[in-house]
């Protein structure tokens, strides 16, 4: 064993040794069925390019791609804003009770997006538990329509995007330095200052990274859209379904993906430029 | 030593690793081996809840009773799939309940067997099959709506007065595709049922503009056609007499009209690579028996596709439940024009539904 090194260090082939089965997987269950779908999309028969033109020339394309921005950037900006003193919240507990609260956060991932979604029809519905109350307050006056429509994709979706935000920024409020907060009000600071020139820009990793991860969840909402949303509210990977299934056009359902794909990677990479890699990194940690 | 051991012991893993890995590899060669030494089976894709048990009383049963081929029902199959198992080589289902968009389309792409006329043998048909997929039945689409809410007078029975909304105020309900739903709009618009085809499609999308603020519903799948009436998120909806006789028996006051009715044709074909595919044609020519088309015609109110039948059903107590395809004002869907228009029509549907 002495030549192999130090228990920290690894030679190259045990290093490869211990790659090898997750490398395999990844090729087996990512690599090669995106490589297909890459393939199906400029290959119906012979190599063609036409997919993506006739997409990027397509009204249809072009709306849902205006709509996949819309609803994942709207739904996005409302679970950072709830997702945000939910998380200053959180870091102000003493530990055991943040445990708790903690769980509470996670709940959402208890439950199957589909019973979740059917649910939440229950509860924001024209005849759900939010309109009769209103109802009944108002003597049948107020009836507000949540579901079915862009208000039920976003509630569907802040229900599902909520803990990656409150996640992420909580990371990064607790990695700060309570003595801080302390020398500023040492110094005089009050709360508000203290936030401004303190909490929010050592916090800013955590948003970004949070920000980041509800977007790239968001962009390939399935699901909600075709449960809570309404005839406005199709989305791009709705749109790659509609392909699959209702016209048997794999070719542009491929060609779809494929955007899809390469607009996810394009934000990854852009919006870890913006902060640097401590943005990403503070997901991580 | 101890390097001697851990490589022999990696080299073994490596071993045990390939040889998982070449299990992996075989395993769908494995699988198809299987099913092709039990040959004598067949999978019949169905489409959930009554329809299935019906599927199986009226056809599976009976069919195995007589040629001792277990029939296996799978649930949702959709023409994506279809697709898969053929292009991949690996067929799972022998034969498909196919509505005409799934029929036409699995042609268009290559995806059916011919069928076997040696063996399907239905006599007098009404409508007659095409080369490679076979008209089993017609199912009637019609207006729906909630009698309490909307007692008679309030309600429309027709076309026209689904899209007449002074007279008829309420809350539209209509289905995220565009076949049935541009037959509707054309016909209430004024075009005489038997003048439909070719669809003006340009005609029939002014007047689903003049429909579309009233529309408070768009539907995907069929059981919704019907639920969001019975949740009251709509009044007026389209479905089929089926899922609304259904509900009425769980209790809900729904009812319908047969004043007019959209009438599809629903097909059996083979899939391309089908295992059981002798088994497969046997089972389309069993359901095209008389007695069969019958007890599914009383069973499921549907229109039987062998005139024997047809004459049978009118002669019984389910006749109340048929429409006459021959008074003028009922549609029957042209399959063949929706072959040739489906993808543009469904595409400019789906796009207008966006805007």
């Amino acid at each position: 064993m002495a030549q192999s090194g130090t228990a920290s260090e690894l030679s190259l082939p045990s290093a490869l040794m211990l790659l090898a089965p997750l490398t395999l997987l990844m090729l087996a269950i990512l690599v090669y069925p995106l490589a297909l779908t890459v393939w199906t999309s400029v290959y119906p028969g012979q190599f063609s390019l036409q997919a993506y033109t006739e997409l990027l020339s397509s009204t249809l394309f072009l709306k849902v791609l205006k709509n996949t921005f819309e609803i994942s950037l709207s739904g996005t900006l409302v679970s950072l804003l709830v997702g945000y003193p939910v998380a200053m919240h959180l870091a102000a507990q003493p530990p055991s009770r943040r445990t708790a609260y903690l769980i509470m956060v996670m709940l959402p991932f208890w439950t199957s997006i589909l019973v979740k979604s059917f649910a939440l029809a229950a509860v924001f519905g024209n005849q759900g538990l939010v309109n009769q109350l209103l109802g009944f307050v108002s003597g049948g006056q107020i009836n507000l329509p949540m579901m079915f429509n862009r208000v039920g994709v976003i509630l569907g979706m802040i229900n599902f995007l909520l803990p990656f935000m409150i996640l992420s920024i909580l990371g990064s409020l607790l990695a700060q330095d309570r003595t801080l907060i302390l020398a500023a009000e040492t110094m005089g600071a009050k709360p508000l200052r203290i936030f401004w020139k303190i909490t929010l820009p050592l916090s800013l990793p955590g948003v970004v990274a949070g920000v980041l991860i509800n977007i790239t969840l968001s962009i390939g909402m399935y699901i909600t859209p075709a449960l809570l949303g309404g005839r406005q509210d199709m989305m791009v990977a709705n749109l790659v379904d509609f392909y699959t299934r209702q016209t048997l056009d794999w070719t542009a359902a491929s060609a779809t993906a494929v955007v899809l794909l390469l607009i996810s990677g394009l934000l990854v990479a852009l919006l870890g430029k913006v902060r640097g890699a401590s943005g990403l990194s503070g997901a991580v940690a | 030593m101890t390097d001697k051991t851990f490589s022999t012991s990696r080299r073994g893993l490596l071993r045990g690793g390939a040889a998982g890995l070449a299990g992996l590899i075989a395993a769908p060669a494995i699988f198809t081996g299987r099913a092709q030494a039990a040959d004598k089976t067949l999978t019949v894709t169905s489409w959930g809840g009554d329809y299935n048990k019906s599927v199986r009383e009226v056809f599976a049963d009976p069919f195995t009773k007589e040629t001792g081929i277990p029939v296996t029902l799978v649930d949702n199959g959709d023409m994506a799939k279809v697709k898969a198992q053929v292009l991949s080589k690996a067929v799972q289902w022998d034969v498909i309940d196919a509505p005409a968009a799934f029929a036409t389309s699995g042609a268009r792409d290559d995806l059916w067997e011919p069928l076997d006329m040696s063996i399907i043998k239905p006599g007098d048909v009404v409508q007659a099959g095409a080369p490679n997929y076979m008209p089993i039945y017609l199912y009637s689409g019609g207006l729906l709506w909630d009698a309490k809410r909307h007692p008679d007078g309030k309600h429309p029975v027709d076309f026209a007065g689904f899209y007449d909304v002074k007279k008829y105020p309420g809350r539209r309900v209509m289905r995220a595709l565009a076949s049935e739903t541009l037959e509707v709009a054309l016909v209430a618009d004024g075009v005489a049922p038997k003048d439909l085809y070719p669809l003006d499609i340009d005609r029939a999308f002014r007047a689903l503009d003049r429909i579309k603020p009233h529309v408070t519903k768009w539907t995907s799948t069929t059981p919704e056609q019907v639920n969001s009436v019975v949740q009251n998120e709509g009044d007026f909806s389209y479905s089929y007499f089926n899922r609304v006789k259904a509900a009425q028996k769980a209790g809900s006051p729904l009812d319908f009209s047969f004043e007019q009715t959209v009438n599809s044709l629903d097909y059996f074909a083979v899939p391309k690579g089908s295992q059981n595919k002798e088994a497969a044609m046997r089972f389309i020519n069993f359901c095209l028996r008389p007695d069969r088309q019958v007890e599914w015609a009383v069973r499921g109110y549907y229109l039987p596709n062998t005139v024997a039948a047809v004459e049978q059903v009118k002669a019984s107590p389910a006749k109340a439940y048929l429409p006459d395809l021959t008074n003028g004002k009922n549609v029957i869907v042209n399959a063949e024009w929706w072959s040739a228009n489906y993808t543009a029509a469904q595409k400019r549907y789906a796009e207008w539904m966006l805007s």
